[in-house]
Formats: structure tokens, sequence, C-alpha cells
């Protein structure tokens, strides 16, 4: 049998069963501290759901903690089965940790970490201290196979890996990466068909109920837990600590720095060798280790072992590949994306208008200042529509409007259905994708992800069957993965498939975005300076592109472009914004000899030069 | 005769494990414009980055009036008279336009100095003026490369690097932006390196030099800038009408 996986999973492999197999050597003591350090470990991945996807702190995560634990105590102090009370730790966990974040809906960062903090006291001060929530006196009896200490730290062992399962899962399906949109383009991720209050409240929910399996496991170790334990504010910032220490996204960071934080003062007492008492050095050891990890690598123990790993892989691989497209024939590459092109909509929308997108006396202001005055407009099916200007002419708020994103007065109808009124997030499936002039992807994704992303309307099934990969998900998923190696070969990426976004040249990032919106199955395109930071030769393989989007998989376009050569040889149509007014329309070559437009857009010389630019 | 006031030598770097300048050698004289021209994924930022010590050195020599500054981050090397206009313009986009002027201007210490920078700005600029109030974030596409340049222009700089002015510009915002730049390099004398991949940048120039995957392959002066501008027009016409067929 030859073993393909990279060295860095097979030294992370060996290193697992290095540790699995010692730890099955201790005694008895020590296997229930490793159940309270895998707890903790369980506590912070469940943080980090909520740190590294969503960019929020929590403060409340001793509180969740708390609550999943006595909710497993009075369960089982009722007389229900053990599996009874960590199933309603969860549930409670998760219901807690939704409420808690409500106030996410409305603000963010710095603001949302005080208002956890009030949950975390509400808890500390009012709830754990009711005879009635603690369930005094009351114990979770654990059940015959999980007796013995070795038992439950092989069941705590399980509860770890479901854990991962689940958060990788998570990375994999669409509430993950809706996650990530809200995170870093909360206004861009709409138009994926990410609705961001739901998608938040989500990762709330996700994160308590993780946090609540972790009470559980603490219930079903301790048995009874007396109100003097703490589930406090200190437990809170501890767990804050070692999500930071172990780096924000990293799985095995975070174990490494709850074993490290948590583990060592208890596991050893006194020191070997100096007889220092670890109770009091550890302490000071872990704040010079917090701060040590935040300057030396943010990315905490994490971004360490993720160096480790690149470097023992890099033996392994090959030269990185060229970060410019390749060529490719992009009508045969067309032929071969046909697919992408069959997206399911509903029927009612098949209606029979010649206009595909008509704009009726749009209007747009902000403040006091007209960004758009009465434009109307239409682009027909199977066209490609430019819309060009000034820079500040209203071009890109244009698009806002059709997109949702911009305060209208007026009518726009799509495929016959009025759009003004109705959320961003549904006009994605109605069929209409957008690009944005500073790139609305997520750039510490890679590219694949990226467009995985940019398909979530198109990923129709609920968060709890995703994530636990039930019903059609896999198929699903598979069909998005499909689709974005097409959009990808399409547009002659396929080669930096696995690369970061944000490593990627300039003028490629913008075009991983327009394969990215051609991936999610647009009826029309919408594209927001198509070949900014191109030069002419690329340029010129854009509209090759163009033309064939238009003409092998039937898209419409509208495209807003200053690179006159691109916009005269692959436009049907053209309009010119001045001042948020159209000035102009008609063929391209009409509209660009037009002396108003040579003032406002062109220039003199470029238009003496024949409106070559470059 | 003084020497350059830029020198790049043998430059080369990169990002982490992946290489991207492999030999890249070009000088700026007192006083010229000079373009560095390149396409999508050439280098030309990467250049920019690691002359102005945001990335890490791997090799050859950044000497700025002669001195050895190879290395040295942005905020030493402005107080020494060199300023970069960065790619995508790095507006402030919460301050207003006024507010990201007076950033430019931080290395200056004598206020009177300060105020005359302001009044020379936006008087080139007087779009700037009427919108000093206004957040950078809210300007048009246009006007935040004005204010880019301005900016960069704030700390009086003897030197001036500038990513890619025309970056989402429309054609006539090009050539303002060009315009712009000529003139502060005919009425204050500043050096000019042109970091681009739009032909126009060549007719501004007084030399050039083209990047091609992380190395300089051509050069030309006088005259021969012209016919450089010829070629690569030529170059790219004619591959891409290659290109129609292959893509």
């Amino acid at each position: 049998m030859r073993l393909s996986l990279p060295p860095s999973r097979t030294a992370g492999l060996v290193a697992i069963g290095g540790v699995g197999l010692y730890s099955l050597t201790l005694d008895n003591v020590k296997l229930s501290i490793l159940v309270g350090v895998i707890a903790t470990a369980i506590a912070a991945l469940g943080l980090d759901v909520l740190v590294a996807r969503t960019g929020e702190l929590s403060l409340a995560h001793a509180a969740f903690l708390g609550v999943g634990a006595f909710t497993a105590i009075n369960v089982g102090g009722q007389g229900g089965p053990w599996y009874l009370a960590i199933l309603a730790a969860v549930a409670a966990t998760a219901a807690a940790a939704t409420v808690a974040g409500l106030p996410s809906l409305r603000i963010r960062g710095l603001q949302i970490a005080i208002t956890t903090l009030a949950f975390q006291e509400f808890a500390e001060k009012f709830l754990f201290s009711r005879q009635d929530v603690t369930a005094a006196g009351e114990s979770l009896t654990r059940p015959g196979f999980l007796r013995s200490d070795i038992r439950l730290y092989l069941f705590a062992v399980g509860c770890l890996a479901v854990v991962l399962v689940l958060r990788h899962r998570l990375a994999v399906t669409r509430p993950g990466r809706a996650f990530l949109a809200v995170r870093d383009v909360e206004a861009r991720a709409q138009s994926f068909g990410v609705d961001p209050g739901p998608s938040k409240l989500l990762a709330y929910a996700i994160s308590g109920a993780i946090v609540g399996l972790a009470g559980g496991l603490l219930a079903l170790k301790e048995g009874s837990i007396s109100a003097k334990d703490p589930f406090e504010l200190l437990q809170s910032l501890e767990l804050v600590a070692i999500v930071v220490v172990g780096g924000a996204g990293s799985a095995s960071g975070i174990v490494a720095a709850s074993v490290a934080i948590t583990g060592f003062p208890q596991f050893f007492s006194r020191i070997p060798l100096v007889h220092l008492r670890a109770d009091r050095v550890v302490p000071i050891a872990s704040a010079a280790l917090l701060v040590a990890a935040i300057v030396g690598q943010p990315e905490g123990v994490g971004g360490v072992l993720r160096l480790l790993g690149r470097q023992l892989d890099r033996r392994s691989r090959g030269p990185r590949p060229p970060p410019r497209p390749l060529p490719t024939d992009p009508v045969a590459a067309a032929h071969r994306a046909a697919a992408l092109g069959r997206v399911p909509r509903g029927l009612s929308l098949r209606l029979p208008v010649r206009a595909l997108l008509e704009a009726d006396d749009v209007s747009v202001q902000y403040g006091g200042v007209a960004a758009l005055s009465h434009v109307s407009l239409e682009v027909r099916r199977g066209e490609i529509v430019g819309l060009i200007g000034a820079n500040g002419a209203g071009k890109s708020t244009f698009f806002n409007a059709v997109s949702g994103l911009a305060p209208v007065t007026g009518s726009i109808r799509f495929r016959g259905v009025e759009l003004v009124g109705s959320p961003p997030s549904r006009r994605s499936a109605l069929g209409a994708a957008r690009t944005f002039q500073d790139m609305g992807l997520v750039r510490a994704e890679t590219v694949k992800e990226n467009l995985l992303l940019a398909q979530t309307w198109l990923a129709r099934y609920g968060p709890l069957v995703g994530l636990l990969g039930l019903g059609s998900t896999l198929r699903l998923e598979r069909d998005l993965r499909r689709r974005a190696d097409m959009a990808l070969e399409l547009f002659g990426l396929d080669h930096l498939a696995g690369e970061r976004l944000g490593d990627l040249p300039y003028g490629t990032m913008r075009i991983v975005e327009i394969a990215a919106a051609v991936a999610a199955g647009p009826d029309v395109l919408m594209l927001d300076e198509a070949s900014a930071g191109l030069g002419p030769e690329e340029s010129h393989a854009l509209a090759d592109r163009f033309l064939a989007l238009r003409d092998e998989l039937g898209l419409t376009l509208m495209v807003i472009e200053h690179h006159v050569p691109l916009i005269a040889r692959v436009c049907d149509y053209t309009y010119c914004l001045e001042s948020g007014a159209l000035i102009a329309e008609g063929p391209p070559a009409e509209v660009t000899a037009q002396p108003e437009v040579i003032a406002s857009f062109l220039g003199r010389a470029a238009a003496a030069r024949g409106g070559a630019p470059s | 005769m003084t020497g350059p006031i830029l020198e790049v030598q043998g430059l080369r770097s990169g990002y982490g494990a992946l290489q991207v300048l492999f030999d890249v050698s070009f000088d700026v004289l007192p006083g010229e414009i000079v373009a560095l021209m390149g396409s999508n994924g050439a280098g030309k930022t990467t250049t920019l980055k690691t002359v102005t010590g945001q990335l890490r050195v791997l090799g050859g020599h950044v000497r700025l009036d002669g001195d050895d500054v190879t290395g040295t981050p942005a905020e030493v090397l402005v107080r020494r008279g060199l300023s970069l206009v960065p790619e995508g313009r790095g507006m402030l986009r919460q301050l207003t336009v006024q507010q990201n002027l007076e950033l430019g201007a931080y290395v200056i210490d004598d206020r009177s100095k300060v105020a005359a920078a302001f009044e020379q700005g936006y008087q080139a600029f007087p779009i700037l003026y009427e919108r000093r109030e206004q957040r950078a974030g809210t300007l048009s596409g246009g006007q935040q490369q004005m204010l880019a340049i301005a900016r960069a222009l704030m700390s009086a700089p003897r030197v001036l690097l500038v990513d890619e002015a025309s970056l989402g510009l429309s054609p006539v915002m090009t050539e303002t932006a060009f315009d712009l730049i000529g003139r502060a390099n005919r009425t204050a004398g500043i050096a000019v390196l042109l970091v681009e991949q739009n032909v126009l940048a060549l007719d501004l120039a007084d030399r050039a030099f083209v990047l091609e995957k992380g190395q300089v392959v051509d050069r030309a002066e006088g005259p021969a800038v012209r016919t450089m501008q010829g070629r690569l027009r030529q170059a790219y016409l004619g591959r891409a009408a290659a290109g129609g067929r292959t893509g």
C-alpha cells in the first residue's frame, strides 16, 4: 500500500498517536484531570467558532459552560438518563447563547464583547446563586459503562472528536462559509444570498451547543457541582486566552493551548527539578506566554504548527504555479462549462419579457446629494451592455440600486419582477450576480472557497442537515464544487484553486471575482470595472470570455468599464452617465463619438487616438 | 553631475516560499520621470513593497542618494524624501479628505511648511478643497486617486513612487492623473517612478524599464521610449490577436 498523505498530516497523526498511547499509561487521577482539560478544550473550540468565523468576541462562555453543566445535573437529578442530560445541556446552552447573541444583530466588535459581559454577570450573580438552578444536593449518575476513569476519558476523547468533525463540517458547508462572508464583507454577503442576521445567530447557537457539550461532560465527570465552583468571568477570560494563544481558527493549536494553560498546573503540582509550585508559576508563565504569543506569532500555536507543516510539505511539493490566468480556448471552455447556465429557478419567473432588466426613473439620494437622478434604461436578454462615464458619475450606484444596497426611488424590474423593496439576499436567487470595484470576496480564504461562497444561494439545505451531512447535502456540495471547477477552468484559473485569494496579484483577484459571479449561475452578470488591473493583453482575453459567456452560455452582461477598446469590441449597446444622469446611449461607436461623452469620459487626446487609451 | 536619487540593483524578494522578484535593477535620476512597465503579475507592486521595506529582501540593494537603504521601513524613507502612492489608493476611508492630507504631512514638523503644503495641494486639486470635510470613503474612484497623489505630495518628497495611478480611472481621469504627476515633476522637480501597465505612462517618461516575471527585460531612454511604446502596444495587440484564437 502506498501512503499518499502529505508529510505534515503524517507528522500530525504520529503526534496524536503518541499522545494517545502515552495517556493510556496514566493513573486515574491524571486521567480525570485530562477529562477536565478536554472539557476546557471543547469549550475553547466552541468559543473559537465565534471568534474565528464571525470575528466576534464573547466574554460569557464560562457562563454558557455553567448553563450546560447545571442543565445536565438538573436533568440527571430528576432521574433522566445520561444521554438525555447531555442533549439537554447542548440544547439549553445553544438557546442561551442565541439569546446572548441577539445584540449582534445591531452592533459589532467591542460593543458585543461588553453585552456578553452583561450575560456573564447575570449568570454569575443571579442564576448560579439560586439553588433550584444549581440543583444543590442532586447529582448526575454516570452510566455503568462510563464508571471507570479510563472509560470516561475515552468518552471525552470521543466528544472532542465529534466537535472536531463538526468544525470541519462547518468549514465545508454553507453556514460556515456564510459566517466568513458576514465577517469580512457583510454588505456584499447579501449578494451571494446570505442573510446576515440569521447567520450571526446561528453562529452563536453552534458555539453555544459546543460549549454545552463541554458543560455536560463536566457534569458527567463531577456528578454534582457545588455553587462555589466557578463559572466566573476569570474562566471566560481564560477561554479567550486559550483561543488567542492557540490561534483563532486552529483546532490543533487550541487543543495544545488548553493542555498547556489548564493541564500543566494540575498535572505537575511541583515542577520537577526546580521544585517550584506550578500553581504559582504557571499563571505567571502563561501570562508571559500570552504576551509572547501575540507579539511573536499573532496566529498563536496554530500559526507555528501551520508554518512547520508548510515547511514539511514544501519539499514534497513542486514549485508554485504562476499567479496569472492561463490561456485557454474560451469557446471550448465555455462549451465544457455549459452546465453552469442550468440553474433551477421558480417557474413563475419564466415570464416572456423583452428586457431582462428594466430601470424606470431610478433615483438615489445620499444625504443631500443626488447620486443618480431619473435614470431609465433596459438590458435585453442575450446582450452585453456597457455602462461608461466619468469616475463618480453614478455607475456603481446604479449597480448598488439593482442589488439592493442603495436607497432607491423609482422602479427596477428584473424578468418583469419588481426588485425595489425585496431584500438583497433574494435578488441573487432571481438571477442577478455582480462583482464589486473593491472586491466583494474573502481574501483570507482560498480561490475555490470563494467560488463556493458565491454559490451560497444554490446550497439549498438547512444548517443542521448540512452540518450532519444528511439528505442531499453531500450531492449538492459535490455539485457546487463541480460548478466552481468549471468556472475556474473557463477563466484559466484552475491552477490557482488552492491559493489564498489575498496572495494573488490585483488583476487576477478581479478575474477570480468574475469567475465567482459566473459560478453563481446568474442570468445577468453585472461587472463593476471588469478589466481594472489588467493590461491590454489580458483585457483582450477577458473580452473573449465575455463573448463566450454571451454566445455559448446565453448570459446577459452589464459591464462598467473604462477600457474603451473592450467596450467597442464586446458591447451591443452602451449607456453613458454623467453626474448621475444619462447623457448618451446607443451602439458603442456612436456613443464614444458624441462630444459630451468625449468631454466627460474619454478626453480629447484619447478620442483623437480613436478611443484607444492604451 | 549627480548620481541617481533612487537606485535599485539586482533586487530579489517574494512572499514566504514564493519568490516573485528575481533580478530587478533600475534607477531614477533627480528630476526625471521613469516608467516601470509590466503586466498583471509581473512583480510591479512587489517591487514597490520591497523598495519601501514592506517585504523581506532576499538579495540586491536599494540606494537613496547613494546611501544603502535596503530593507529600511517606509516611515524612515518618507523622512528622507521618498513617498509612495500605494495600489488601490490606501485611503483611510473613515477620515475626511483634510485629515488624510494631514497624515500625509505627518513627518513635517514645521507648521508653516504644512500650511504651505496644504495651500499648494488644494490649489493643484481644487475638487479636494471642495470636498475637504467629506469622508474619503465617499469620494469617487478618480477623486480618491487624486487624494492619494495629493497626500503623497504633502510630505514634500524628492522622489515619488506611484503604483498604477490609472487603475480604475476613466480615460479622461487617467489623463488628469498623469497631468498632475507631470506637473508636480515640472514645478517642484520631484523625481517620479511610475509603475504602470497603461502604456500612456510612456508619454510622460524620460526613461522606461519593462518588468516581466520578476526581471527587468527591456529598457529605453529619450526617443527610444516612444518606440518602446509602439513596441509594447504592438506586442500586446499581436499577442491579443493570437489570443483571439487560442485565448
